[in-house]
């Protein structure tokens, strides 16, 4: 057993960046123990005002689903990947690269994008002159926070305009003039992004509890995967990490998800559902040759 | 510590990190979109928040979320001393600075830039310590010439910090950099179908056929978060700059 153990740990580290088991301590008390430190700890490049980043992240959704409305995919995704990575090398605030030379790019890809979307549902509710107010908001690639209005972390339901959905608030606000920002907009931990933004971007309207036209549209558009994250309202405001524990004990005993329901079922058909939704016939095979591996039966 | 049984460990870990090698390829909101330079992509951020912590208006809380698929250093296999090297991977990059860009006022493309750079030394997730230092730009792209060094502060993983900071404590700054749970939720395979098919009624047909699936449900990540006043430290460094309750705000990963 031990050495079947072994193998599986070189698999599982050999599987790059996989998500596993942890415990979880919470994160303790705020200390007083910050040193400051001088300003050579800064790497030269900090200040220099434009950047070059590896990666960068403003508004959800943009370069994941906008983007990818846009990009023509061959067989290995390859053109996807190359199509997302030049988005990435571009400065989060001017959308230029160093050369200067793609910022016309993002306004035409993005543009793109927004009218595949916003067709998806068979309509066409942008007007011209909307779609390029959004598409010029949108070049700039941050988040949009006014810190003198509130946002709810882990809301109070029981609490009128307590609401943890705040994403695009304020940009709205820009580009309609009838809509007043009631949040601090930015993005929160349990913000649905995705439902709030594909809502407005296929239809026009608004998904945000409390905004104008909320309670009109009930049956928002979006993956139909809500509330399905945990977050405190105290710093640093992410949940504890996932927790796992022995396969015997049922799961809705021993786990603690942070779904804000409990998961029954055995943790092991949990997670052979989970491996057979994603990778299909191949992925069968490999998953009965590890679960013989390790001696639980298929 | 909770009890972990290497069988499911392997199970789960051997069935995730498929998982995730296949959202390698179907991004969800910005996980796996980074270099491939890093093995464990220490430089891919996935996610971004950023608003007005409860109860504290003024202040702006930023977070910026990292290494999709994460094992904290506190894991051990009973009688198998190799098992926790082979599976830590929850920390800091040491050859990677993470950075909030901070920029003031309403506008797309203007105003001034608070920018909050962190690095981290070179050890074990016990005995890695980061420092987020605070430096200023005018809206021209200068440096600011007053030095906000001494508000930079340093911290190890897994508890939060609080600077003193300067300014009649008015640049303080609270830090945490450690494990947390993935917040992002959506239906991966969903949207990744949907940017294919382009059709608004896919996530309809894979809820009619019980194919939605939150594959980020049980994902850590390795998370940086600051909350701090902004407005205190642009009036810091930029004295004649008129204040403002708006903010910009993006995260990005570089190369050192």
């Amino acid at each position: 057993m031990k050495t079947k153990t072994l193998v599986l740990l070189a698999l599982v580290n050999a599987a790059v960046s996989t998500v596993v088991a942890c415990s979880a301590d919470g994160g303790g008390d705020a200390d007083s123990s910050g040193d400051a430190l001088s300003q050579s700890v800064l790497p030269a490049r900090a200040t220099t005002f434009h950047t070059t980043p590896i990666d960068r992240i403003g508004r959800p959704a943009i370069s994941a689903v906008v983007l990818n409305m846009a990009a023509e995919v061959d067989e290995k995704d390859s053109a996807r990947v190359s199509h997302v990575k030049w988005y990435d090398e571009l400065d989060s605030f001017s959308g230029a690269d160093s050369a200067g030379s793609k910022q016309a790019r993002i306004v035409d890809e993005i543009t793109s994008g927004m009218k595949l979307m916003d067709h998806s549902d068979g309509n066409d509710d942008f007007t011209a002159d909307e779609l390029a107010a959004w598409v010029d908001l949108f070049k700039e690639d941050a988040l949009l926070v006014d810190v003198s209005k509130p946002c709810g972390v882990d809301p109070d339901p029981s609490v009128p305009g307590d609401s943890s959905h705040s994403y695009l608030d304020i940009e709205k606000e820009m580009v309609d003039k009838d809509h007043v920002h009631a949040t601090c907009g930015g993005r929160t931990p349990k913000d649905d992004t995705v439902d709030v933004f594909m809502t407005f971007a296929i239809t026009h309207r608004d998904w945000h509890p409390g905004a104008k036209d909320w309670k009109n549209t009930p049956e928002h558009v979006g993956d139909l995967i809500d509330n399905a994250s945990a977050a405190t309202n105290t710093f640093p405001y992410l949940a504890s990490p996932h927790l796992v524990s022995i396969p015997s004990v049922p799961l809705a005993d021993s786990v603690d998800f942070g779904m804000g329901k409990p998961v029954a079922g055995d943790f092991s058909e949990i997670v052979e559902e989970s491996a057979k939704a994603v990778v299909g016939e191949g992925l069968k095979a490999l998953w009965k040759l590890l679960l013989d591996q390790i001696g639980i039966k298929s | 510590m909770v009890p972990i049984n290497v069988k499911t460990l392997g199970v789960f870990a051997a069935a995730l990190a498929l998982a995730g090698g296949v959202c390698g390829v179907a991004s969800a909101s910005d996980h796996f979109d980074s270099s491939p330079l890093f093995r464990d992509r220490p430089d891919d951020l996935t996610d971004l928040f950023a608003f007005t912590p409860p109860g504290q208006p003024g202040k702006l809380a930023l977070i910026m979320n990292t290494r999709l698929g994460v094992q904290r250093q506190d894991f051990s296999v009973p009688g198998i001393p190799s098992a926790k090297k082979a599976v830590t991977i929850g920390q800091f990059s040491p050859k990677i600075a993470y950075v909030f860009r901070v920029r003031a006022g309403q506008k797309a493309g203007t105003g001034p830039e608070l920018r909050l750079v962190c690095a981290f030394t070179d050890a074990s997730p016990a005995t890695q310590r980061g420092t987020c230092t605070p430096i200023v730009f005018d809206e021209a792209g200068n440096l600011s010439s007053v030095d906000l060094s001494g508000s930079a502060v340093s911290f190890g993983l897994e508890k939060p910090t609080v600077s003193s900071g300067g300014n009649g404590g008015g640049l303080a700054m609270k830090v945490f950099g450690g494990v947390r749970a993935d917040s992002f939720y959506t239906d991966t395979f969903g949207v990744v179908e949907y940017t294919q098919k382009k059709d608004a009624d896919v996530f309809n047909q894979r809820k009619a056929d019980g194919r939605l699936k939150n594959l980020l449900a049980f994902a850590n990540v390795v998370s940086l978060a600051i909350e701090l006043d902004p407005g205190a430290y642009f009036k810091a460094a930029l004295p004649e700059q008129p204040a403002t309750t708006f903010y910009r705000v993006t995260a990005e990963t570089w190369s050192l």
